[in-house]
């Protein structure tokens, strides 16, 4: 249609004008040209026919150029028709009043025509209107519209899903088929849904994965109804889609947050449940690869003299690679770099990569991208713990911090075998070492001692084979073996060793002995010194030895050899302990040998005796006779010499006991009937005794050995043959060798002594483990307050107590302003509690991501089915365990002001009311979580007011006790908080904590002490709010800048002055080119939000961003001096604005907000 | 970018060719200039077109700062607007650099 009256524009105004000024034009054009036809043919017709003729041009006239051009044709038809064809004609007077009916009946025709015909135009164009903008709603809806056929073949869709679909409207209009853009799995939801949709003629809610031309797909939501012809059969579809992808995206990184905490407290808890290291190992290889879904992952570890790192344990390595391959320690590798930073590293292009090579490991997989984290021991870095990928891909912070808190539960985990192998190890070398002093001690021959420490070594501590090798000092310098334990097979006689510098002594044991120092081989297969005895040692299961030189008395006597089963077994510990076990050995053999000599004296002694008591008859040498007063009556030569005399019958008549008997060895007086000799006399008895003294001339002593033996006569005692011996030697012989003993006591008491000192450093081993753990869960167990959500402050505190305990708070933001608060408390203590609090988060994240997929969009799942649901992955799990969590589900909606709380015997929370004041203590009366499966829990809600104030605490709270013992109790909490109103949420939890500690008037609690404090904040609508979105490029900085000015234009009353808009300005442009330079690293194709706000006091703009988090407390402190170019961005910032804050926004982005206050308004 | 240097009783004087100098133009500013530093000693450069400069841009001005003490030579800015001056002053950098009103005045305190 050429003329088309819709003045929205200056344009068709204009044209509308121009048309109507036509149509006067037209009207009386027509009404001339009809006139002088029927002038000409007057006389054929007659005037009725005139009228009718005008009536059509009338009509032609208003139905195209409306009323007014209309009207005035039908007044000039009406003023023609008279002049020309009325009698009389040629004058505008009538006669017959006949005409006078029917010139008035062709106006009042004209006119009404005229009328309907413009009225029918006027609806004409009104309905095309209303058509345009129905079709301007239906294409640019901010959703996608479409229709299929019966087949599925769009037949309509609107300009909105065209642009989500990529393609142009002819390529998709009765030729594209739905199913053709779905992914698979789609495509198998649409087969399902499109004969439901057919059948029952609705479908609601349906969730596919759209795929775009150019192979990119977007998730939607989809509802559609069925148009039907009427008898009911199927024509096309009505169908609505919604875009999903921000919802999408919500919901993956919770679920992906459930999975990886899961994965985390799994592996804690395997390692907990005592799994072998190489299969927990294992486990956490492939648990990270389905968790971070990545094509390799690697555990490496630091080979023991630290020259490399070998893949111990992996997933998605060629054959061949797992256990073998090796990669360099230095910083050309991305472990090396790794391990040498202690950061971790992320690559996401391997093949750009300035920092470092790449391993021929990750070239020969063709990897592209990854991250490395290192896995840290209490005794330094055992390797590294990597994921990587043969795609391009951009690792979120979340998957870093995921990855170290795997490397940190590995970590722990190889502590805690490490200190149990230790404990093993120090355990058995106690007890081979306890055995091997006992033996020592009982020793009293060589060969023996030497035979039973071979035994003990093999037996008790567990290797193969074990020799003593004596160094013989024969021309040779040959070794021979003279003790032996264990598997040998002939090992022994192949030898032929000597410990002279040749070519068969310049092996372990030849070296050995030589050199005096001890001789370890790790690896028997490739030590070039075992080369001649290789093949044999070998055969016989040999992989690893050690060869201890034995010295004696400052001379080698030889050397002790052990050979273990595994390779390298002798670690330094080992190697210490074995060295103190031949050097006590040594000392043995010394001990041994001293005893035999003193052996070889006393017998000589001995031998002595007998020839003296053979004297006894024949020349009766050191001998008395004494009668039965003591008095002596015959003393031989020898008996005077021993005690001093020169004349042997100068003694005669004289008492023997007076005579040098009188005193015991330390001064004191011996009477004479006290004399055991003189006793035995007495009573007519045999004596022997050689523990006492006899004094000799000059008044000195010796240790004497005296036999008395009666003599009679006729049956009668008489007297006494008393023999003595002067045992001065034999006393030193036997003291020295008291000595030897104690000494080896000594020893044996020191060497218990460094025992429970290991055992000591292993208990503490023990404390650093739980140390470990400890931090461990912190990190896993408390969430970061959000700061975010409006209409809310919320602070939370927790101070640990000494050990590990279960508590546990998540906060959870979700958009719409509500806000979950969860906080729990295990029962227990320790690592176990621990986990179980881990656990029960991570069902609680997983069974909320769950809900949450299962709801339509913007509804989320209710408190108490979220519980339940977590509950009923946990129960089970609790109940075996004789353990339960008491725990508090509280959801904060701002927009209702109403809180939804379900409270599982948690300790209830202090609702603090902001109007009167007044406190009061909300409380469920729910079962704990693991007391009964299957168990129903019941939500209440309570309504909240701005200026309210709630506070989640934990028993360590009201548990804590004062030094008479009391209670700080519920009653206290609630009084504190009533009579603190004016303290914000942050500083009230702080002077909570403060208050217990005085309370409890000690540095340490038995329990952890958490609170959570919420307060309703009044809700600030913004005045004004302004958004953009730019790319990641420098060269945008520009734009940012501009939105600033901008929205600070569009300020209300007051504006806000030039220095503060330049400050803000050079603030946004220093935060948005840090994200564009760190967060993203250099990316430009990725996007920055900004958006500002308005309000009564200040201005605040936000800048979300999907990169890295930026905190600003790892920035280093600028330098201002001008010594560097670059590192001021933060420091700019922060002094530009009056509040930086930096943390996750509810949709999970990374953000940046910045505050400055307005201007003071001026007061009139 | 093209930087025009003129010559002032034998100081060169090199004017900066933008109203913004940030992380986006700092590189090329930084490419630009550096044929200027080489050639002089002693440089003037005129801020007075430049209306706005964030930390990558002062950093580039360190830089330029910096290569010509390395030879001995000394730079003076001039012509600053308000709000970069102020941008200077945040960061401290006014007490580094000599900062004249006009190019006039800074050729004449390099002939003092």
């Amino acid at each position: 249609m050429p003329f088309v009256l819709q003045m929205h524009k200056p344009g068709q105004m204009l044209r509308a004008f121009e048309s109507r000024g036509l149509g006067y034009a037209a009207g009386m054009s027509g009404i001339v040209a009809v006139t002088a036809i029927c002038a000409l043919l007057r006389n054929r017709i007659n005037e009725m026919t005139v009228a009718l003729a005008m009536l059509l041009v009338v009509l032609f006239v208003s139905a195209i150029w409306g009323r007014w051009p209309g009207l005035v044709a039908s007044v000039a038809g009406m003023l023609l028709l008279n002049y020309y064809f009325l009698p009389p004609i040629y004058t505008l007077t009538i006669e017959d009043p006949k005409n006078w009916v029917a010139l008035g009946a062709f106006f009042i025709t004209a006119l009404t025509a005229g009328q309907l015909s413009t009225r029918a135009r006027e609806r004409a164009a009104e309905a095309e209107a209303s058509q345009r903008e129905v079709l301007d709603l239906y294409n640019n809806a901010p959703c996608g519209y479409h229709s299929l056929d019966k087949d599925g073949v769009f037949v309509r869709i609107n300009d909105t899903e065209i642009s989500w679909l990529g393609y142009t409207r002819d390529e998709i209009v009765g030729k594209l088929n739905f199913s053709a853009v779905l992914t698979p799995r789609s495509f198998e939801t649409f087969r399902e849904t499109f004969p439901k949709l057919k059948a029952q003629g609705a479908i609601r809610d349906i969730e596919f994965d759209i795929v775009r031309k150019d192979g990119t797909s977007l998730p939607v939501l989809l509802s559609a109804t069925a148009i039907t012809d009427s008898e009911g059969n199927y024509v096309s579809s009505r169908s609505t889609m919604f875009d999903i992808t921000a919802r999408e995206r919500a919901e993956n990184e919770v679920r992906m947050l459930a999975q990886l905490q899961s994965v985390v407290a799994d592996l804690g808890e395997r390692a907990l449940g005592g799994a072998s290291l190489p299969a927990m190992m294992d486990d956490a290889a492939a648990q990270v690869a389905r968790a971070l879904q990545v094509d390799y992952t690697k555990i490496l570890e630091c080979l023991p003299n630290r020259e490399a790192l070998l893949l111990r344990s992996g997933t998605g390595w060629k054959p061949g690679y797992l256990g073998h391959s090796t990669v360099g320690l230095g910083a050309d590798s991305q472990a090396g770099f790794t391990l040498q930073s202690g950061e971790p590293v992320i690559v996401e292009d391997l093949s750009t990569e300035k920092r470092f090579a790449g391993t021929a490991l990750l070239h020969e997989h063709d990897v592209v991208s990854g991250i490395t984290v290192a896995i840290s021991t209490a005794e330094g870095p055992y390797g590294v713990l990597g994921a990587h990928t043969r795609h391009r891909r951009i690792f979120t912070a979340d998957e870093v911090n995921f990855l170290q808190a795997v490397a940190n539960v590995l970590g722990s985990a190889i502590d805690r075998y490490r200190a149990e192998a230790r404990l093993w190890r120090v355990n058995q070398a106690q007890r081979v070492l306890s055995k091997c002093n006992e033996a020592l001690i009982r020793a009293t021959e060589e060969a023996t001692l030497l035979q039973q420490i071979c035994d003990l070594i093999v037996e008790e501590a567990g290797y193969r084979l074990c020799w003593v090798g004596r160094a013989e000092k024969d021309a040779a310098k040959s070794v021979s073996v003279i003790a032996q334990a264990g598997f040998e097979a002939g090992y022994l006689t192949t030898l032929n060793i000597t410990w002279a510098d040749a070519e068969r002594g310049r092996g372990p044991t030849g070296t050995c002995i030589r050199t005096r120092k001890t001789e370890v081989t790790k690896h028997i297969a490739t030590d070039p010194q075992m080369i001649p005895w290789r093949e044999e040692a070998l055969k016989r299961g040999y992989a690893s030895s050690i060869s201890i030189p034995l010295i004696v008395d400052s001379e080698t006597f030889g050397a002790i050899m052990i050979y273990a089963a595994e390779q390298d077994a002798f670690g330094s510990d080992e190697v210490a302990l074995l060295s103190e076990l031949a050097s006590d050995l040594a000392f043995g053999i010394g001990t041994l040998r001293m005893k035999a000599e003193r052996a070889r004296d006393e017998v000589s002694l001995r031998e002595k005796e007998e020839h003296v008591r053979l004297l006894l008859d024949s020349t009766a040498e050191a001998i008395c006779g004494v009668d039965l007063e003591g008095t002596c009556t015959w003393v031989n030569r020898a008996a005077a010499k021993i005690l001093g005399y020169s004349d042997a019958n100068s003694l005669l008549g004289k008492n023997l006991h007076s005579l040098a008997h009188y005193r015991l060895a330390d001064g004191k007086p011996l009477p004479q009937d006290e004399c055991r000799a003189y006793r035995a006399l007495v009573k007519g008895d045999y004596a022997h005794v050689d523990d006492e003294v006899m004094w000799k001339a000059d008044g000195t002593f010796f240790p004497v050995e005296y036999w008395s033996h009666p003599m009679r006569r006729g049956g009668n005692v008489v007297g006494a043959v008393v023999t003595f011996l002067d045992i001065s030697e034999r006393k030193e012989a036997e003291s020295e060798i008291r000595i030897l003993n104690a000494e080896l006591e000594q020893r044996v008491v020191a060497r218990t002594a460094q025992l429970q000192e290991v055992n000591k450093e292993l208990e503490q081993a023990r404390e650093r483990e739980v140390e470990v753990g400890f931090r461990i869960q912190q990190n896993l167990l408390l969430d970061q307050p959000p700061q975010d959500v409006p209409g809310l402050r919320v602070a939370a505190l927790t101070v640990p107590s000494q050990r590990i305990d279960g508590d546990f708070y998540i906060f959870l933001a979700h958009p719409n302003q509500s806000l979950d608060v969860i906080v729990g408390d295990v029962m227990g203590k320790g690592i176990p509690a621990a986990l179980l609090g881990a656990a029960t988060k991570s069902s609680f994240l997983k069974a909320l991501s769950h809900l949450m997929a299962l709801s339509k969009e913007g509804e989320l799942p209710e408190p108490k089915d979220i519980v339940m649901l977590a509950h009923s992955e946990v129960a089970r799990h609790l109940i075996d365990l004789d353990s339960f969590v008491t725990l508090c589900y509280a959801r904060f909606d701002v927009n209702k002001r109403t809180l939804e709380m379900v409270d599982c015997g948690h300790t209830g929370i202090v609702f603090r009311h902001g109007g009167s004041g007044a406190c009061e203590v909300l409380h469920g009366d729910n079962l704990p979580l693991g007391v009964r499966e299957g168990e129903i829990y019941n939500q209440i809600s309570v309504a909240f007011e701005p200026g309210d104030l709630l506070l989640f605490f934990s028993d360590g709270i009201t548990e804590a006790r004062n030094k008479a013992g009391e209670l700080f109790g519920e009653d206290r909490l609630v009084e504190f908080v009533r009579s603190h109103i004016e303290l914000e949420p942050a500083m009230l939890v702080e002077n909570i904590r403060k208050a217990v500690f005085d309370f409890s008037s000690s540095a340490r609690l038995s329990d952890d002490l958490t609170s959570v404090a919420v307060r309703i904040e009044e809700k600030q609508e913004p005045l004004v709010r302004t958004e953009i979105e730019i790319h990641s490029d420098l060269k945008e900085l520009h734009r940012a800048r501009e939105f600033v000015r901008n929205f600070c234009g569009s300020l209300p009353d007051p504006p806000l002055d030039e220095d503060r808009v330049a400050a803000l300005e050079l603030a946004v442009n220093e935060a948005a080119s840090n994200i564009m330079k760190h967060a993203y690293h250099g990316r430009e194709d990725q996007w920055i939000h900004l958006e500002g706000e308005a309000f009564q006091d200040y201005v605040s703009i936000r800048l979300h961003h999907l990169g890295d988090p930026f905190d600003p407390s790892t920035a280093p402190a600028p330098v201002l001096d001008g010594s560097r170019e670059s590192g001021r961005g933060a420091y700019i910032i922060a002094q530009c604005v009056d509040q930086v804050r930096y943390y996750r926004d509810e949709r999970g982005r990374n953000c940046i907000a910045l505050r400055k206050k307005r201007n003071e308004r001026i007061q009139p | 970018m093209e930087i025009p240097v003129e010559t002032l009783n034998g100081v060169s004087v090199a004017l900066l060719p933008v109203d913004e100098l940030d992380a986006g133009n700092a590189p090329e500013f930084k490419r630009d200039i550096a044929p200027v530093l080489q050639a002089n000693t002693k440089l003037v450069i005129d801020l007075s077109r430049l209306r706005f400069i964030d930390s990558s841009g002062l950093g580039a001005m360190l830089s330029c700062l910096r290569q010509l003490s390395a030879k001995s030579g000394d730079l003076k800015l001039c012509g600053m607007s308000k709000q970069v001056r102020a941008a200077f002053e945040l960061v401290r950098m006014h007490r580094i650099f000599d900062i004249a009103g006009t190019k006039e005045e800074a050729v004449h305190a390099f002939a003092s």
